[in-house]
């Protein structure tokens, strides 16, 4: 058994990964279409996984998209069972964070929650290529090499993605417009 | 197919993005739940890098290359007794453990595999020796009563900037770094301090702790969320 200093070194570590990056690995599992209620015990084994492959974790690249593969992996599984179907960020989310201004709110809300449905028009393998590269921004090598896929997999999801967004927002914007 | 062959999302695609590109976590009762959730549940890690102190809640084995599938009423139990895995949390009280309507999750049935599938030589694996530098790294490796200590008086400043209390944020970095100058968590503690000074339009004192945590600590996971907060450009 490893000395409890080292356990505690280990522990440590993680901790800090889980303050820094719980809200990324919570929203990014609400991108790939976790529902609100089950957010907290998917991002739950999402931390639990990534802590049993930290030892293998490659600190010199970004944390980020490490941790966004296995969200993916999970929210995967997740999206396997019929049950699960889409749902708007709403009030119902829980322990989500009040907005100042209440009109600036609900502004804010609704962008999100267009783009929230815009995104779940996107079959989830392609959704992943599309969040990590157009919303986290990350550069198609790093996309592909988190997903474990070739690189022209990774831009021929891309352009089916970006065509489904588009078509899917247009659609969204016409039928918010159609209900004014 | 390279990116020249991929049309560019339209103009009202890349404007609805941005408003897409929030990142909002769940609030500090949810984060101490699962904070606390998760450190009773810590399995030994394969590589001798260490687990939770002590041995993992009963139930924790979910069957070979499965994750632990730690049951609800196990954690309640836990944490009633002050932490049977070691790592009790004193500062915040577990309201509710069990937070799951309908059927359970059936995830762990099909735990993902290590999350990049993509050939070994293209993921380069380091030792742990390689890694960058921990908080522990300058001082001594705290005992775990040490640390549990430190982690609940770091607690104070993470839950006064939970509620947006930036002053008494600071006071408990303050405090934390008066009692434990070498602290194992020292590292996490600038990275509250800094996000208070902001909460406390002190933007020029949080870019120079900012700078400092950078030069101190330039391979810190924390580096990119400092540095955001404080407004620098990575």
């Amino acid at each position: 058994m490893p000395p409890v200093t080292q356990k505690n070194a280990m522990v440590a570590r993680f901790e800090a990964i889980f303050e820094a990056e719980l809200s990324y690995v919570w929203t990014s599992l609400r991108r790939l279409g976790v529902q609100s209620r089950d957010l907290e015990d998917v991002a739950h084994e999402v931390f639990l996984k990534a802590y049993e492959n930290l030892p293998r974790y490659d600190a010199s690249r970004p944390i980020r998209p490490w941790l966004f593969a296995f969200a993916f992996r999970f929210a995967s599984d997740y999206r396997r069972l019929a049950r699960h179907r889409t749902e708007l960020y709403g009030d119902d989310e829980p322990g989500r964070a009040k907005e100042p201004d209440a009109e600036q709110a609900l502004a804010q809300r609704q962008r999100e929650e267009l783009v929230a449905l815009a995104l779940d028009a996107i079959e989830i393998e392609r959704r992943a290529v599309f969040i990590l590269h157009e919303i986290d921004e990350e550069p198609m090598p790093d996309v592909v090499l988190t997903l474990g896929i070739p690189l022209n997999t990774g831009y021929s999801r891309l352009r089916v993605a970006r065509e489904e967004f588009t078509t899917a927002l247009r659609r969204l914007t016409r039928a918010q417009g159609e209900l004014r | 197919m390279s990116p020249d062959d991929i049309p560019e999302l339209p103009l009202e695609a890349r404007d609805a993005l941005a408003h897409g590109k929030k990142i909002e976590g769940p609030d500090e009762a949810i984060r101490a739940r699962m904070r606390a959730r998760l450190l009773s549940a810590l399995p030994p890690l394969p590589d001798g890098g260490g687990g939770g102190e002590g041995e993992p809640p009963a139930g924790g084995g979910g069957g070979a290359g499965a994750l632990p599938r730690v049951p609800l009423w196990a954690v309640g139990v836990a944490l009633l007794v002050g932490g049977a895995a070691g790592l009790s949390y004193p500062r915040t009280p577990v309201e509710r453990v069990v937070v799951m309507p309908g059927p359970p999750l059936t995830l762990s049935a099909s735990a993902p595999t290590p999350p990049v599938a993509a050939p070994a030589s293209s993921l380069p694996s380091i030792d742990m020796k390689d890694l960058p530098s921990m908080p522990v790294a300058s001082a001594p490796a705290p005992r775990g009563d040490d640390l549990a200590a430190e982690r609940a008086a770091l607690d104070v400043a993470r839950t006064a900037l939970g509620r947006g209390d930036g002053a008494n944020a600071l006071a408990a970095c303050d405090e934390h770094a008066r009692r434990y100058p070498r602290g194992a968590l020292s590292e996490e503690r600038e990275a509250i301090a800094v996000q208070a000074l902001v909460l406390e339009h002190r933007g020029a004192d949080a870019r120079a702790r900012a700078e400092r945590f950078r030069k101190t600590h330039p391979r810190s996971i924390l580096l990119p969320a400092v540095l955001a907060a404080a407004g620098i450009d990575p």
